[in-house]
Parts: C-alpha cells; sequence; structure tokens
C-alpha cells in the first residue's frame, strides 16, 4: 500500500509542536567518539588497574591464614608446614635415629624400656643424671662409668663403657636427645655442638671413666633431688 | 610478586582493556565500517516516513510495519504470540505489583495480613520479586523481542508455533513458581527461589521462545544489524546460559554458591533485563522521534563495553562476605568500569531526545521510554558508586538497595516496556488505545509514584545505614527511624499500582477489540475528526 507522506507532527498534538523547526538536525553523518568519554574511560582504566594491584598484596596473607584455619578446623597438618612446623618435623627425625642408635648401643644394658636391670644397671627412666644439664649425661658417654653411682635411691656398681672413640659427637646428640624425651623423661635436647663443648672440655681425662655418681655431682652439681618431676610422680 | 589467581585475574582485566583500547582506535578509524547511515536501517526497512511517530493516540500511525511489496512482518501467528505474551506480561505485573505493595505495607502494618504463611512478608516478597523479573520483565520484553527483531531484521518470525508453545510453557512455569513460593517450597537463593524442578520447565519455554528468535535473525533479509539486534541477540545468548548454570542443584555450596547466586541475580539485570531495555529505547527513541541515534558509532562502543564488563560486577553483594578479597575488588573495579557503556548509551539516547522536547511533551510512549532511558543513566552511574567499599558498607544491607533495584528494574526496564508496549501493540491491532486519558492516568501515577517511592527509600536506607554502623546508637534505632520511609514508600507504591490497573484496563479493552482503527480514507483530516470525535 502506499501511504501519502504526512507532516513531521499530527495536528492533534497541541501547540507545542508547532514550535518544531523542521530543519532541526544536530547530526553530523559520523560523530567521533567525544573525547571527554575517552579521557574519562582512560582515567577509570588507570584507576581499575591500581585498585587490581595494589589488592594483590592481600592476597597470600589472607590464603595462608585460610589454609591454617582450615587445618586446625579438620584437625589435620596444613599441606604448606610452616616454619614451626617444619623444625618440629626435622626433630622427630632427629629424635627418630636417636632412638635407632639407642637400641644398637645402649639397649642391651639399660633394657629398650629405660629400665635398666634391678640391681646390675641402672634405669635411664627418671634418672636424674640423664635428665640433668646436658654436659652431665653427654659426659657420661663420653668417658663411661666405674664406680658407685645412685639412681631412684638404688645404689649401683657396674661399670659403662667408655665411647668417646666409638660414637661420633652427631650420635651422642641424638642418642641423647632420643633419651632425654623418651619414656617419663622430658628434658631438652642435645646438639651436636654441645657434644663437642664438652668433649673439648675433656680432652685430657677421655679415657678415664668417671669414678661413680659422687664425682659427677662434684664435677657438675647435680642436685640431690631428681632434676625431672614427672619422674618423681613416677612410682 | 609471586603469581596468585589476583595475578591472572589482573592479566584478564588488562585484555579486556586492550581489547577496549582496539575496539575504540577501530571505531575511530572507521575500520568496522559502521556510519551513520546504519542507524537509519530502522526506517529504510519499513515503508514508513521519518518523523514523529505516534500510534498509540494516532489511528494514522497504527499499522503493521510492511516491507517493500506491502506484505506484512508479522503474520496472524505471529501477531497472535506475541499478544499473548504482551497480555501475560500485563498480567503478571498486576499481580506481582500488587504482592510487592503488600508487601511494603508490611514492613510498617506488621500484624496485617499474618494470619496464614503464603500472605507472610518472605513468601510475599519472593514471589513479587519472581513475578516481576520473570513474569512482567522477561515476558513483556521477550514478546517486545518477538516484535521488534523481525521487524528490524524485515523478515517474518521463524517457528511462530513453537514460539506459542514456549510461551505458554513459560507462562505456566512461573505460575508454578510463584505457586511454589507462596506455598514455601524454593530453592532459597534471592532470584533463584523458583524451585529447580519448575526452573527446567522455565528452561524448555525460554528456549521454545529464543530458539525462532535467533532462528529469525539467522534468516534476517538486511545487510546491517542495527544495535537494537546485537542487544537482543547478546541478551538470548547469555541469559540461558546464566539460567541454567544457576539453576542446576549441587554444583555450587556454601560461600561459592553465595557467589554464583550474586553473580547470576546481578547479571539477570545487566545481561537480560538491560539489554532489552536499552535495545528496545535504542529502536523506540529514534522510532517515536523520527530521526537517527546521535552517532552510530558510540553505540557499538557502549555494547561492547557492557559485554567485557558486566558479567563480573554482581560480587560488590559479597563484599564482608566469606570471598576471596581478589573476587570482591575485581567487581567494584568492573562495577566502576561500567560508567564507560552507560556514557556511551547516555550520550546517544539522551542527545537524540532531549533535542526533540516537543515530540516529548506530545507522545506519552515517548516519554516512558526517554524516561526510561534517563533511568537507566542514573541507576548505572549510582550502582556502580555503591559497589565501591566506602559506600557498600553504609548502603548495602538497607532500604537504599531496594531503592536502587527499583530504579533499575522499575525506573529503566519497566518504564521501557510501558513505553513499548504503547508504542507495539496499536501496530499489531491496528487500532489504538481506546482511552487515551488513561494512558496519561498511567504516566502521571508512575511516575509521581515512583518519585515517592526513590526519594523516600534512598533517603530512609542511607539514614539507616549510617544509624546501624553507629555503636553508640541501639540497633533497633536504625529501624524504627526508617517507618516514615517506608510509609512513603508503600504511598509510591500504591500509586504505581494504580498505574497499572490503568494500563491493564487499556490492555484488557485492546485485546477485546475496542479501540479505534485508522480509516481507510488517505485524508489527514478526517483521520484527525475522528480522533477528535474519540476524545
Amino acid at each position: 500500500m502506499t501511504r501519502t507522506p504526512k507532516s513531521d507532527f499530527p495536528k492533534d498534538f497541541g501547540p507545542a509542536v508547532r514550535d518544531v523547526d523542521e530543519n532541526f538536525d544536530p547530526y553530523e553523518q559520523s560523530n567521533p567518539i567525544p573525547w571527554p568519554l575517552l579521557a574519562i574511560a582512560g582515567a577509570l582504566v588507570i584507576w581499575g588497574g591500581a585498585t587490581l594491584y595494589f589488592d594483590l598484596a592481600a592476597a597470600p596473607q589472607g590464603a595462608a591464614d585460610q589454609v591454617t584455619r582450615t587445618a586446625q578446623a579438620n584437625g589435620t597438618a596444613t599441606p604448606a608446614p610452616t616454619v614451626e612446623e617444619l623444625a618440629s618435623a626435622k626433630a622427630d627425625q632427629f629424635t627418630a635415629e636417636g632412638a635407632a642408635l639407642f637400641g644398637d648401643y645402649c639397649a642391651t644394658c639399660h633394657q629398650p624400656n629405660g629400665a635398666g636391670v634391678r640391681g646390675a644397671i641402672p634405669p635411664l627412666d627418671g634418672s636424674r643424671y640423664v635428665t640433668a644439664t646436658s654436659e652431665v649425661p653427654i659426659a657420661i658417654l663420653l668417658r663411661g662409668i666405674a664406680g658407685p653411682i645412685e639412681v631412684k635411691d638404688v645404689v649401683y656398681d657396674g661399670r659403662m663403657p667408655t665411647l668417646h672413640d666409638t660414637l661420633s659427637n652427631d650420635q651422642i646428640a641424638r642418642i641423647l636427645t632420643y633419651v632425654r624425651g623418651a619414656w617419663s623423661n622430658s628434658a631438652g635436647a642435645v646438639t651436636s655442638d654441645q657434644v663437642q663443648t664438652v668433649r673439648a672440655g675433656l680432652t685430657d681425662t677421655l679415657n678415664q671413666p668417671w669414678q661413680g655418681g659422687s664425682a659427677l655431682e662434684a664435677t657438675f652439681d647435680i642436685p640431690s633431688t631428681p632434676a625431672s618431676p614427672t619422674a618423681e610422680a613416677k612410682p | 610478586m609471586t603469581f596468585t589467581i589476583g595475578t591472572l585475574v589482573l592479566v584478564s582485566f588488562a585484555v579486556s582493556l586492550a581489547a577496549l583500547v582496539v575496539l575504540i582506535w577501530a571505531i575511530s578509524k572507521s575500520q568496522m565500517r559502521f556510519t551513520q547511515e546504519d542507524a537509519r536501517t530502522i526506517f529504510r526497512v519499513e515503508q514508513r516516513d521519518e518523523g514523529l511517530d505516534d500510534p498509540s493516540v494516532n489511528a494514522d500511525d497504527a499499522t503493521q510495519p510492511t516491507d517493500a511489496g506491502g506484505h506484512a512482518y508479522h503474520s496472524p501467528e505471529s501477531r497472535r504470540v506475541i499478544l499473548f505474551m504482551l497480555g501475560m506480561a500485563t498480567l503478571w505485573l498486576i499481580v506481582g505489583s500488587t504482592f510487592g505493595l503488600i508487601a511494603s505495607l508490611k514492613l510498617h502494618l506488621p500484624d496485617w495480613l499474618n494470619g496464614s504463611a503464603p500472605l507472610t512478608f518472605g513468601r510475599m516478597r519472593a514471589m513479587h520479586l519472581n513475578l516481576v523479573i520473570y513474569g512482567w520483565s522477561s515476558v513483556g520484553g521477550i514478546g517486545l523481542a518477538l516484535w521488534l527483531l523481525p521487524t528490524i531484521f524485515a523478515t517474518p518470525l521463524r517457528f511462530p508455533k513453537l514460539a506459542l508453545a514456549g510461551g505458554i510453557i513459560m507462562n505456566l512455569a512461573v505460575a508454578c513458581g510463584a505457586a511454589a513460593i507462596g506455598m514455601g517450597w524454593t530453592d532459597g537463593l534471592e532470584w533463584l527461589e523458583i524451585p529447580w524442578q519448575i526452573d527446567i520447565a522455565l528452561a524448555i519455554g525460554l528456549f521454545g521462545l529464543l530458539i525462532p528468535l535467533l532462528n529469525t535473525a539467522y534468516h534476517r533479509e538486511v545487510h546491517h544489524i542495527y544495535v537494537t539486534g546485537w542487544y537482543y541477540l547478546g541478551a538470548m545468548i547469555w541469559f540461558p546460559i546464566l539460567f541454567l548454570v544457576a539453576n542446576i542443584p549441587g554444583i555450587n555450596v556454601g560461600a561459592q554458591q553465595a557467589t554464583v547466586n550474586w553473580w547470576f541475580a546481578h547479571n539477570v539485570l545487566g545481561l537480560w533485563l538491560t539489554p532489552i531495555g536499552v535495545g528496545a529505547a535504542y529502536y523506540l527513541l529514534p522510532r517515536m522521534i523520527g530521526k537517527p541515534i546521535y552517532s552510530y558509532r558510540l553505540s557499538l562502543l557502549g555494547f561492547w563495553a557492557l559485554a567485557l564488563f558486566y558479567s563480573q560486577v554482581g560480587i560488590h553483594h559479597l563484599i564482608g562476605g566469606p570471598v576471596p578479597t581478589w573476587v570482591v575488588t575485581l567487581s567494584v573495579v568492573q562495577s566502576i568500569m561500567m560508567f564507560i557503556p552507560v556514557i556511551a548509551v547516555a550520550i546517544n539516547q539522551h542527545t537524540l531526545w532531549m533535542s526533540n522536547l516537543p515530540a516529548f511533551r506530545a507522545s506519552v510512549p515517548l516519554r516512558f521510554v526517554a524516561i526510561g532511558a534517563l533511568m537507566y543513566t542514573a541507576a548505572s552511574f549510582q550502582g556502580s558508586l555503591e559497589a565501591l567499599r566506602s559506600v557498600n558498607s553504609v548502603t548495602h544491607f538497607t532500604h537504599y538497595t531496594v531503592a536502587h533495584a527499583h530504579l533499575g528494574a522499575y525506573g529503566f526496564v519497566s518504564l521501557i516496556l510501558f513505553g513499548g508496549f504503547y508504542y507495539v501493540v496499536p501496530r499489531l491491532v491496528e487500532r489504538v488505545w481506546p482511552m487515551t486519558m488513561l494512558i496519561h492516568v498511567h504516566f502521571w501515577t508512575v511516575v509521581v509514584g515512583f518519585a515517592i517511592y526513590f526519594v523516600s527509600l534512598s533517603i530512609g536506607g542511607w539514614l539507616q545505614g549510617l544509624a546501624m554502623l553507629d555503636p553508640a546508637r541501639d540497633w533497633m534505632e536504625s529501624m524504627e527511624l526508617t517507618k516514615p520511609y517506608l510509609i512513603g514508600r508503600s504511598i509510591g507504591g500504591s500509586l504505581m499500582v494504580l498505574g497499572h490497573v490503568a494500563f491493564a484496563i487499556n490492555v484488557l479493552a485492546m485485546l477485546s477489540g475496542r479501540g479505534a482503527a485508522r480509516v481507510a480514507v488517505l485524508d489527514p483530516t478526517a483521520a484527525t475528526a475522528l480522533a477528535g470525535g474519540r476524545k
């Protein structure tokens, strides 16, 4: 169908339409993108990039916290261990190696449970010589004992071998770290540096076994009551 | 800087910015070969003069779009499905906004209508939201698309029977969904309340409607796809993806689910209702005024910047929530980047109608669309600012957010849909609206009502937010101080519902066959006499 061309505005639209300039046409054939819009876009881009960049700093920190919290909630080890956990795991390995050495060199006499042999071999479990300052057990291992020694109210008079040739500083440290933390004992770990210090201090006397408990007490000033309260509590 | 997901996000942001720069360069250098002449596509496909076009009251304009041979683009079958969709949308508007008004009244009259569970606030509000989004806006928007796409593509709608079947299924699903919510059966997530079992039907109905539309686009008879087509084609691809991903049960739980929830909810606005509204405005404003948009190249920038930036916007609803900081920050940045497309659309659309104010005064449908377009700018600017952490911490859990949501979904989308209905229906049935007076009633009640609604809630919400942040004040104070503003909201809402009733009466009268038809004479004075006699 064909339609007659009609005016821009029908007559029934009221007087307002008659003010229209029929030739009004503000449009260029191709208007460019206005530069203020591009400027605004550029500013927003810079702002957005900066905001995202500065926000990244918070992300790794939050992630670590989240991993820890999740691990705590589940009661499991964290997949990414912290410095403390790593140190603890290394200490566990150190102690385990000490236990193996203990089995090789010590358990024959002192027994795997550290209880010794009644009337012949003193116990290590709860012994005040074991749990005293680390120099004491180090010195005993290095030089051995030949003389009476009172452990847990029982006097033993036997011979403990001199081991400074047999065992290295590191092995002594591992064995003592295990023994001082095993069973009811809870004395601190021993390092090979500590062993070396004691070994150096005893250079001239390494082949002379300690003359019993009294010699040790005189040298290291061991208290007469057991050092470890847990050892005392044990019947 | 260690490589984190945040770095990846920064890189993807940089890539999308690079894409934007290339786009701007290409547009500036005319690489895209879009000219202002393409903006006149919508005038060329119809054998229709440029100049003010208002079929709502002028019977002479109430003609179907036809090709050069005089064949109508819309077959009777296609017209039937469009009218079905628009009629159903009107029904959902009435029901949905009534539920909204009831929910609003309950906020300051808590003891009113609390006798049974379906009448309680929680269910009323959820039914309101789902009915106006999936019923009114989506059904109405698809109805408009069924008219717009064949018209701008100059070809009849393909598979109109499938579209009708899809429309019936979709409307049944919306009805069932609202009923399920009323009975207390929901998925328990905002915007996703409709149970997923019913969502299957909704999705089937949606596909029944979108397949004919996409097929029509495939068979288009025009060389150039007009900007409205980009927005509608984008929306028709984005929304099914959003809807399926968000509704498949059991994929996401906990904080992830909340993230997907808001990703979906905000994208329904930005990638579904916004393209429907902006696309319709891009057609209706130049069509009604009879002049092309200001800068066709700018519309390209507006569309692609929306596509690039919008999809990440929703997570700003989770500021302070148990979501990685970088996700939220990305969302905040993308929200602010939305200024770019919004300004582009604003320049294009507002320049057109503001330089033709006499037409704005003369045509009520044009007023609806122009104010709707203005509200799009306002809602988007406001929304971008609300995404900032500093503003969000005051406004988010208050009525301010509700006011903002209505500025977008009502002030923008619904007003444009009203204008679209007033323009499209007369051209489909070739009759003008029977009751011109009711169109004016509708316009003024809705505009005044919404102004009261928005201003009250925005002020009340802001004060509420400040009160909640003040540790020296009792929390109850933050609720009590909102009461006068909530009453204001109910007054505004009542006016809006009143306007909807006026609108629905007109739609009902129109569909029942009333309204003056174009007289067959080609004498303009006769048509004018008829128009005068109608009043």
